[in-house]
């Protein structure tokens, strides 16, 4: 199927117009169904409650490779490659801290945030060896994604830039965010392949402005509302509902639309051997989806939780594509090619994951 | 021996993916691909990857390649070590049975924990506690408090001496006598109000104070608020809430898709437990009031004039009001039923 790129994305008509051959589009097949997953899910918990969490690396192992294999691009599924006990090393350091920090801020508040200040100094390596982690134990068509950014620039755009937000109001945050986008991307591999990325600073400013002006709106018509209700008394509990609820969504869709337009934003700008992503979420599909999600699970105690999962998965997936350009088959051939010549990469004393699972 | 598999292979080097069949001869795993390349590799080297739902079987090689496959019985034949931890959990997620036991207990651990394990594990280390853990978190409560919300009491001393030694009367035969201290601020926003700090420190807003009628209510909020630390709910509610993130954390683990739930869940449970807390220092103060001889009317008076005072405040704090105070009407109709109980108690007595 030939078409052009991303024909209906509005965040997509600044891709740099490179003279491409035929583009194939390769949507991404997805076909978990709920009724598996849930299977899963429950034997996942009932035998990490029974083995008092530590089954819960297997789990986490069980899930990741579900999904993995039930995501296929052109065919092909994905798999996932690491092994439970990576996985629980990891999770153990990381319930240490969770655990001081949910301890301390509930019994001494003040000695909390000693805690906090760590985890904020431990951001950049803790970005840094996830995407490694995740990278590597990550394969498509028996090639291994690798991660290659430098922990150095970790630091600068996950400790150092962010000090710039207070001083300048926040302005700077939209440019970090921006950087931060290119530091994922350009760090990940595929075989011998590197990803690039077009970053346009401009546009992150434009989705937090938009951001932003949603959720100051739904201020301002609370304020209105609330103010009605001073004036004239007979507006009363109604009015006071209706404002609450206008803060409420306001929040919901203002943060949602950022998360949507950023995510879109993301794989926009992705390109990979002149192979660039499709990517059309949208924020009023995915605000419903998680209010009706929230509903769901709360109202299910939890037992629709693996419904909602698979749902919110089949989602993304429908929205997204590669648009590849010219012969995927050529491609992967000489990503597997270089890959070999550089030699597949060795896991150090730090290849676990850093999760909680929490 | 018998059946060929057919799979796709991939050396783990290049990208090519090759159809091809396997067989098994003398513990080698035989790789025929149809291009006539044909590979053996031994069988104890090679690793099935365990099942999972219906998704293909992986078998990863020694050399980094692997192949994918339909599931094949010949597979269990083949490699009949692989996974066994998770070829347990593959036997119990294939069975209806299983499943449904397994939300049964899911359903019924999650009850569990709300309504009895959470709380009874809280009460029994709050008990255990060393007085310490309570002073610490207070003293840093108390100055941000006073930094951010408080400032000092504009009372005149005498009066502050007397409420201090009413309070003093009303706790002095209680197991905690020792810890109470009666402290005064000016509450600016938070209104009429009182508050026990985990260490039996109380404090008590001027707004309170003047709003009073009667010197009774001002003692019926503070047995109130001594049934909170005599029960030492500060701690528990603390311990409780910290159990249950971590709960809510595990069940929604993994899944950042739902992250909105926990803070939703987090929010109605935790909203249950201090109403919990609420009425059990109420029935507390109840009590309390007439082995002291005071009428329980004192307290819902008390009662009632708060909840007069706050639909003229601003609509967002009677919110949170009254989500962890839904219960107004029916705390101030308890109270009312204990003052008719004893006043007619007193009267058969007397009879």
């Amino acid at each position: 199927m030939d078409m052009a790129i991303a024909s209906n994305d509005r965040s997509a008509q600044s891709a740099p117009s490179v003279p491409v051959p035929a583009v194939t589009r390769h949507p991404i097949e997805f076909s978990a169904s709920a009724g598996e997953y849930f299977r899963i899910w429950i034997v996942n918990v009932m035998l990490s409650v029974v083995t008092l969490g530590i089954y819960s690396a297997w789990a986490t192992v069980r899930t990741r490779r579900y999904f993995y294999a039930n995501t296929r691009l052109d065919g092909e599924p994905f798999e996932y490659l690491a092994e439970p006990l990576q996985i629980l090393k990891g999770r153990l350091i990381a319930i240490i801290l969770l655990g001081s920090y949910l301890l301390l801020n509930q019994f001494a508040p003040m000695w909390s945030l000693a805690v906090l200040v760590l985890i904020a100094l431990l951001t950049p390596w803790l970005v840094y060896s996830a995407l490694r982690f995740r990278a590597r134990y990550s394969s498509w068509r028996g090639l291994r994604f690798r991660f290659t950014g430098t922990l150095g620039q970790a630091v600068s755009r996950f400790l150092g830039l962010p000090l710039l937000i207070i001083p300048s109001l926040g302005l700077a945050y939209p440019w970090i965010k921006g950087l931060q986008h290119e530091y994922v991307a350009t760090g990940h591999r595929f075989g011998g392949k590197r990803f690039e990325f077009t970053r346009n600073g401009g546009q992150y400013y434009a989705i937090y402005i938009a951001g932003a002006g949603i959720i100051i709106g739904a201020v301002i018509g609370s304020a209105i509302v609330m103010g009605a209700r001073a004036i004239s008394p007979e507006v009363g509990t109604i009015g006071t509902v209706l404002g609450m609820t206008l803060i409420y969504a306001g929040y919901l869709i203002g943060f949602v639309y950022i998360a949507v337009r950023l995510a879109n934003l993301f794989w926009v700008s992705l390109v990979i051997d002149e192979h660039r992503f499709e990517s059309n979420l949208r924020a009023r599909d995915l605000t419903w989806i998680y209010f009706s999600n929230t509903v769901a699970i709360i109202v299910s105690l939890g037992l629709l939780i693996p419904w909602a999962v698979v749902r919110s998965a089949r989602y993304r997936a429908s929205r997204m594509a590669l648009l590849a350009a010219g012969s995927l088959d050529a491609f992967v051939a000489e990503a597997g090619a270089e890959q070999s010549a550089t030699g597949a990469e060795i896991g150090d004393a730090f290849d676990f994951e850093f999760d909680a699972g929490l | 021996m018998n059946g060929r598999l057919p799979a796709v292979w991939h050396d783990g080097k290049t990208s090519r993916s090759r159809p091809v069949l396997l067989h098994v001869w003398v513990d080698q795993l035989h790789i025929d691909a149809e291009d006539g390349e044909c590979v053996a590799v031994s069988l104890a080297s090679a690793r099935l990857q365990p099942r999972l739902g219906r998704t293909e079987r992986i078998i990863r090689l020694a050399d980094g390649g692997r192949l994918r496959l339909a599931d094949a019985p010949e597979l269990e034949r083949w490699f009949p070590y692989s996974g066994r931890i998770e070829a347990l959990a593959h036997r119990l997620e294939r069975r209806w049975s299983m499943v449904a036991l397994a939300a049964v207990l899911f359903v019924g651990l999650l009850v569990g924990l709300h309504r009895w394990a959470l709380p009874a594990m809280a009460e029994s280390v709050a008990e255990r506690l060393p007085r310490i853990a309570e002073q610490a978190g207070a003293s840093q409560v108390m100055s941000l408090l006073d930094r951010a919300a408080f400032s000092p009491s504009n009372l005149p001393e005498p009066r502050q001496a007397q409420l201090r030694a009413a309070f003093a009367e009303l706790v002095a035969e209680l197991p905690r006598a020792a810890d109470y201290r009666l402290e005064f601020r000016d509450g600016g926003d938070l209104g009429a109000n009182a508050l026990a700090l985990p260490d039996g420190r109380i404090v008590m807003t001027d707004a309170l104070v003047e709003r009073a009628e009667s010197d009774d209510w001002l003692i019926a909020v503070l047995a109130h608020e001594a049934g909170h630390h005599e029960q030492r709910h500060g701690m528990r509610l603390a311990l409780q809430n910290t159990a249950l993130l971590v709960v809510i954390g595990f069940v929604t683990g993994d899944v950042s898709s739902v992250a909105s739930v926990a803070t939703a869940a987090m929010t109605l449970v935790e909203s249950g437990y201090s109403r919990q807390f609420e009425r059990d220092a109420d029935a507390f103060a109840l009590d309390l009031l007439q082995r002291n001889g005071i009428s329980p009317q004192a307290f819902a008076d008390a009662l009632r004039a708060m909840q007069a005072g706050l639909p003229e405040d601003d609509s967002s704090s009677a919110f949170r009001y009254f989500s962890t105070h839904p219960a107004i009407q029916e705390r101030i109709e308890t109270a009312e039923r204990a003052a008719q109980a004893s006043t007619q108690g007193a009267a058969s007595k007397a009879d």
